[in-house]
C-alpha cells in the first residue's frame, strides 16, 4: 500500500516537475520569440548609426528632471554630475538628493560645483524625511541639491520629486553610466504615444569597459569570472526577458538604475513607496494596479537600446546579499498587489504577465530545490534510479543553458555590441558558466530570499561595495 | 605516423565503451518503463539539438557580420577620401544599388559636419552617384528603415522630383516614416507642405505636437501665417486645440489679431491656455489681466507667464495675491514674473516679502528674489 502510494506520489511529482519546467521554457522562448520582432521593429525605426533619423524627434522634447539620490557618493559625486551635464538633451535640471551621507558626499559637491544654500519653495505632494537645506550651483544654474536626513532611496526620490520642476522624471543611481543620447532614445516613447507614463532603459553592465569623463567609451568583456557570468545573465533575465513584456503593456520591472517616469501619474499613485525593499518594481506594479482600477489608458514601456552602464558585484558576498534583496523585493510588491493577478480587466498584466512572474521567477527557487531534493531522496531510497534522478537534473540545467545561448543569438542578431571572435568566445563561455555552476548557487539565494520574505525578516539595505574598476577613483561605496 | 596510428587504434574501443555504456543506460531507462523518463530523455536530447543548432547559428551570423563590417568599413574609407578630396570633380563618382545605405551613413555624417560649398558639394556628389534614383527605388518597395532613410536624405538633397513619393510616404500610418517624410517635404518646398498637409498637422495625432511645431518653425512665418490664420478663422466655434499651438510658431500682427478673435470668444480652459501661450503683443494686457482670477489653474498660469513677456510695474498689486494661490505652479510662477517685471526692484520685493502674512507666498517670494540674484 505505501509501496504504491510512493511510487504514484513519485510519478506525481516526476510529471509534475517535467511539466514546470517544460512550460517555463517554453514560455522563456515565447518572451524572446516577441522581443526578437521587437527589437527588430524598433532597430528598423532607429538605425543606431544614422542620426539623421533622431532629426525628427531631437527637437522640442519635454524637459526632464534628472534626480540623482545619493548616499556616501563623496567620491563620484562630482564625475557623475559631471557626465550628467554632458547629455545632449536640450532642456533638463539635475537634482542631486544627499540621502544623509556619513562621508563629505555634501562637501564634495559643494566645492565641485559652487554649491550655495538657496531658499526653495519646494512642493510638498510627497512625504520624505526631513530636509536639513537646499542648494543651488553657482556655476550651473539647472543644478540644485537637496541636502535631507536619512531616509533610504526611495525616500530621496520622493524628495526629489517634489522638487522637480519638469513633468517628466529620470531617477537614475550616482554610479550609473550613461551615454550623451541616453535620455532621447528614452524619451522617445513619450514621444510616440502620449499615453505613456514610464519608459524604462536597458542596463548592460560596464565591468571590463573603459569609462572616460563619465561616459562610456569603449566596450569590453569583464575580467573577473563572477561578473562575466552575469553578463550572460543580464541579456537572458534583464533584456530579452523583459522586452518581451513591453508590447504586451506587461512589463512589471523598469530598474531603478534609469527610467524616465511622468511626474503627475507618478505623484497621483503617491511616489515611491518608502520601507519597501524593491521600491522599483514596486511603483511599477501599483502603477499598472491603479491604472487599471481607475480604467486609464496608459503604456509602461522598456527601451531595449543600451543606454545605461552599472558595475555588478565581483564577490560572492555583495552579489549574495543583492540577489537575496531582490528576490525579497520581487515577492513583496506581488504580494502587495497580489489583487491584480485574474483581475478582470487586468489585460496582460493580470492574467500572463504577473502569474508568469509569480510562478516562474518568485516560487522558481522553491520548485527547483524543492525537486532536486526529491530526486536525490528518492534515489537514495530506491524509489527511483540514479540515472533518472541525474536526468533530471540535467534536463533543468540544459533546458537553463538554451535559455541563455538563445539571448545570445538574440544579441547577436540586434545590438552585437561584443564584436570581436574573443568575446564572442568568451561570452559563450560565460553562458556554459552561468548554467553549470551559478544559477545553482543564484538559486540558492534566491531560495534563501524566498524564506527570509516568508519569515518576514527585517532586513537592512546592504552596503553594495562597487570596484569601480573603469573608472581611475578607486573604491565607491553606496 | 606510428604514434597517429597507435592513437587511432586506442581510441576505437573508448569509443565502442562509451557506446556500450550509453546502449547500457538506455536499456536500463527503458526497463523502468516510465514515461516521465523517457519524456525527459527525448526533451534533453532536443535541447541539445537546438543548443547545437544555436551555437552554429551564433557562429555563422557573426562570421557574416564580421565580413559585412569589414566590407563596407573598406567602402566607407574609400568614400571618405573621394568625398573629401577638393580636387575631385566627383563626375565619376558613383556607388552600387547595395552600397546605398553604407554610402549614406558617411555622406550624412559629412552633411552634419560640412558647411556652404563643402556641403553643396558634397549633395552634387550624391546626386551624380545615383543616389536620388536609389533613393526613389527604396522609398517605394524597401523596408521600412530604408524608407526612413530615403526619405531623410531626399529632403536633404532638395529634390523637387521626389515630392510626389514623399507625399505618399507622408501618408503612410506609420509614425516614423510619415513624419520623417514630412521632414523632407518641408526641406524641399515649405509653402507647398503647409498648403498640402496643414489638415494633416491638425488632425494627425499621432505625430507629436513638438515635432510638428519644430518642421513648422524651420519652414518660418511667411509661408504659415495665411493659410493657419485663415484656417483658424474659418472656424471660430470650436479651433482646433493643435492648431492653436502652432500660432506659437509665427508670433506676428495677424497671429495677434486671430489670438484677440478667439480670447473675446468663449473657449475652453485648454484653448485659452494655448492661446494665452502665443500672446506677446501688449494691446492683449488687459484681456491677459483678466484672466488671472480664473477657476483653471492653467489659465492662470499661461495669464501669468504672458504678464512676464507684456507686463508692466503696474501689474505688481495684481501678482502679490497669487503668491498665496491654492496651486503651487500658480504660485511658482507669480513670484517669477513679479520679481523680473520691468523697474521692479530688489528692495520692492524685499519689501512687499516682509508685509505677507502667508509663509507660502513669503517664501515663494524670498525664493524667487534669490533666484534672480543667481541669474
Amino acid at each position: 500500500m505505501i509501496a504504491t502510494f510512493f511510487h504514484w506520489f513519485s510519478l506525481f511529482i516526476q510529471y509534475g516537475f517535467l511539466a514546470y519546467f517544460l512550460l517555463l521554457t517554453a514560455g522563456v522562448l515565447l518572451i524572446n520569440l516577441v522581443a526578437a520582432v521587437t527589437i527588430t521593429r524598433h532597430l528598423n525605426r532607429t538605425p543606431t548609426r544614422n542620426r539623421a533619423i533622431h532629426e525628427a524627434f531631437s527637437g522640442f522634447v519635454p524637459p526632464i528632471s534628472i534626480l540623482v539620490p545619493a548616499y556616501n557618493e563623496e567620491a563620484t559625486i562630482e564625475a557623475t554630475v559631471r557626465s550628467l551635464n554632458q547629455t545632449n538633451y536640450p532642456e533638463y535640471e539635475i537634482i542631486v538628493i544627499n540621502d544623509g551621507s556619513k562621508d563629505g558626499t555634501l562637501e564634495a559637491a559643494r566645492k565641485a560645483f559652487g554649491l550655495e544654500l538657496f531658499p526653495e519653495a519646494m512642493q510638498q505632494r510627497l512625504s520624505h524625511a526631513a530636509i536639513r537645506g537646499i542648494y543651488r550651483s553657482s556655476l550651473y544654474p539647472n543644478l540644485r541639491l537637496i541636502d535631507k536626513e536619512n531616509g533610504g532611496k526611495a525616500d530621496s526620490l520622493n524628495a526629489g520629486i517634489n522638487a522637480s520642476r519638469y513633468p517628466l522624471f529620470c531617477g537614475i543611481d550616482a554610479d550609473s553610466i550613461l551615454q550623451q543620447d541616453s535620455l532621447l532614445r528614452c524619451v522617445q516613447p513619450f514621444l510616440e504615444d502620449p499615453r505613456t507614463i514610464v519608459s524604462g532603459g536597458t542596463i548592460r553592465l560596464a565591468n571590463g569597459c573603459k569609462v572616460e569623463a563619465g561616459f562610456l567609451n569603449e566596450i569590453g568583456m569583464p575580467k573577473n569570472p563572477l561578473a562575466l557570468v552575469q553578463v550572460a545573465e543580464y541579456l537572458r533575465a534583464f533584456l530579452f526577458g523583459r522586452l518581451g513584456w513591453s508590447p504586451m503593456n506587461a512589463l512589471l520591472i523598469v530598474s531603478g538604475a534609469f527610467g524616465i517616469f511622468h511626474r503627475e501619474t507618478v505623484v497621483r499613485v503617491g511616489g515611491y513607496s518608502v520601507g519597501t525593499i524593491g521600491e522599483d518594481m514596486e511603483l511599477i506594479v501599483r502603477l499598472h494596479d491603479v491604472m487599471i482600477r481607475e480604467g486609464k489608458a496608459y503604456r509602461i514601456v522598456f527601451v531595449p537600446d543600451p543606454i545605461c552602464w552599472t558595475e555588478a558585484p565581483e564577490t560572492l558576498k555583495v552579489l549574495r546579499s543583492q540577489r537575496i534583496r531582490w528576490q525579497r523585493g520581487l515577492l513583496e510588491s506581488l504580494w502587495k498587489h497580489r489583487s491584480l493577478m485574474f483581475r478582470r480587466g487586468s489585460g496582460a498584466v493580470g492574467w500572463l504577465s504577473f502569474p508568469y512572474m509569480t510562478l516562474f521567477e518568485a516560487i522558481e527557487p522553491l520548485i527547483e530545490v524543492g525537486g532536486i531534493v526529491f530526486f536525490l531522496v528518492s534515489a537514495w531510497f530506491g524509489v527511483i534510479d540514479w540515472s533518472a534522478a541525474v536526468l533530471f537534473l540535467v534536463l533543468v540545467y540544459v533546458l537553463g543553458f538554451l535559455q541563455t545561448l538563445n539571448a545570445v543569438l538574440l544579441e547577436e542578431v540586434s545590438y552585437r555590441l561584443f564584436q570581436n571572435y574573443r568575446q564572442i568566445f568568451k561570452l559563450l563561455f560565460a553562458t556554459l558558466l552561468e548554467s553549470f555552476g551559478y544559477r545553482q548557487m543564484n538559486t540558492w539565494w534566491r531560495l534563501l530570499g524566498v524564506i527570509q520574505w516568508a519569515l518576514k525578516r527585517k532586513q537592512e539595505w546592504g552596503n553594495m561595495t562597487r570596484k569601480a574598476s573603469w573608472a581611475s577613483d578607486g573604491d565607491v561605496r553606496r | 605516423m606510428i604514434a597517429g596510428g597507435e592513437a587511432l587504434a586506442s581510441s576505437i574501443p573508448l569509443a565502442d565503451e562509451l557506446a556500450l555504456a550509453v546502449a547500457l543506460w538506455w536499456e536500463r531507462l527503458h526497463r523502468f518503463d516510465q514515461l516521465p523518463v523517457l519524456i525527459a530523455v527525448w526533451v534533453i536530447l532536443i535541447t541539445l539539438g537546438a543548443i547545437i543548432a544555436l551555437l552554429v547559428s551564433i557562429l555563422v551570423l557573426h562570421l557574416r557580420n564580421e565580413a559585412k563590417e569589414a566590407r563596407e568599413e573598406r567602402w566607407r574609407g574609400q568614400w571618405m577620401l573621394q568625398l573629401l578630396d577638393p580636387e575631385g570633380e566627383g563626375k565619376n563618382f558613383g556607388i552600387r544599388e547595395n552600397q546605398l545605405f553604407p554610402f549614406l551613413e558617411v555622406w550624412s555624417r559629412l552633411q552634419e559636419s560640412l558647411r556652404g560649398e563643402f556641403k553643396d558639394r558634397l549633395s552634387d556628389l550624391a546626386r551624380n552617384a545615383g543616389v536620388i534614383e536609389y533613393c526613389n527605388k527604396a522609398l517605394r518597395k524597401g523596408g521600412i528603415r530604408d524608407r526612413i532613410i530615403s526619405a531623410t536624405t531626399l529632403g536633404h538633397l532638395g529634390h523637387q522630383g521626389s515630392w510626389g513619393i514623399l507625399a505618399e510616404a507622408a501618408r503612410s500610418k506609420d509614425p516614423y516614416l510619415s513624419l520623417s517624410a514630412i521632414r523632407a517635404l518641408a526641406r524641399i518646398d515649405g509653402p507647398r507642405t503647409v498648403e498640402v498637409f496643414l489638415e494633416d498637422f491638425i488632425v494627425r495625432k499621432e505625430w507629436p505636437l513638438p515635432s510638428i511645431y519644430r518642421i513648422l518653425l524651420e519652414i518660418g512665418a511667411d509661408a504659415l501665417t495665411e493659410p493657419l490664420v485663415l484656417r483658424l478663422l474659418n472656424d471660430l466655434e470650436a479651433p482646433p486645440l493643435r492648431a492653436l499651438h502652432f500660432l506659437g510658431a509665427i508670433r506676428n500682427e495677424a497671429s495677434m489679431v486671430v489670438v484677440q478673435t478667439l480670447l473675446h470668444r468663449r473657449q475652453g480652459w485648454e484653448q485659452e491656455a494655448a492661446l494665452l501661450k502665443s500672446v506677446h503683443d501688449p494691446e492683449l494686457g488687459e484681456f491677459v489681466r483678466s484672466r488671472l482670477g480664473q477657476d483653471a489653474w492653467q489659465v492662470v498660469v499661461a495669464a501669468v507667464n504672458a504678464l512676464g513677456r507684456i507686463g508692466v510695474r503696474e501689474d505688481m498689486p495684481l501678482l502679490v495675491p497669487l503668491l498665496a494661490h491654492r496651486e503651487w505652479w500658480v504660485r511658482y510662477r507669480a513670484a517669477h514674473t513679479l520679481v523680473r517685471l520691468p523697474g521692479v526692484k530688489p528692495i520692492e520685493i524685499e519689501l512687499q516679502a516682509s508685509r505677507l502674512d502667508d509663509p507660502f507666498a513669503r517664501d515663494m517670494l524670498r525664493h524667487a528674489l534669490a533666484a534672480r540674484n543667481m541669474g
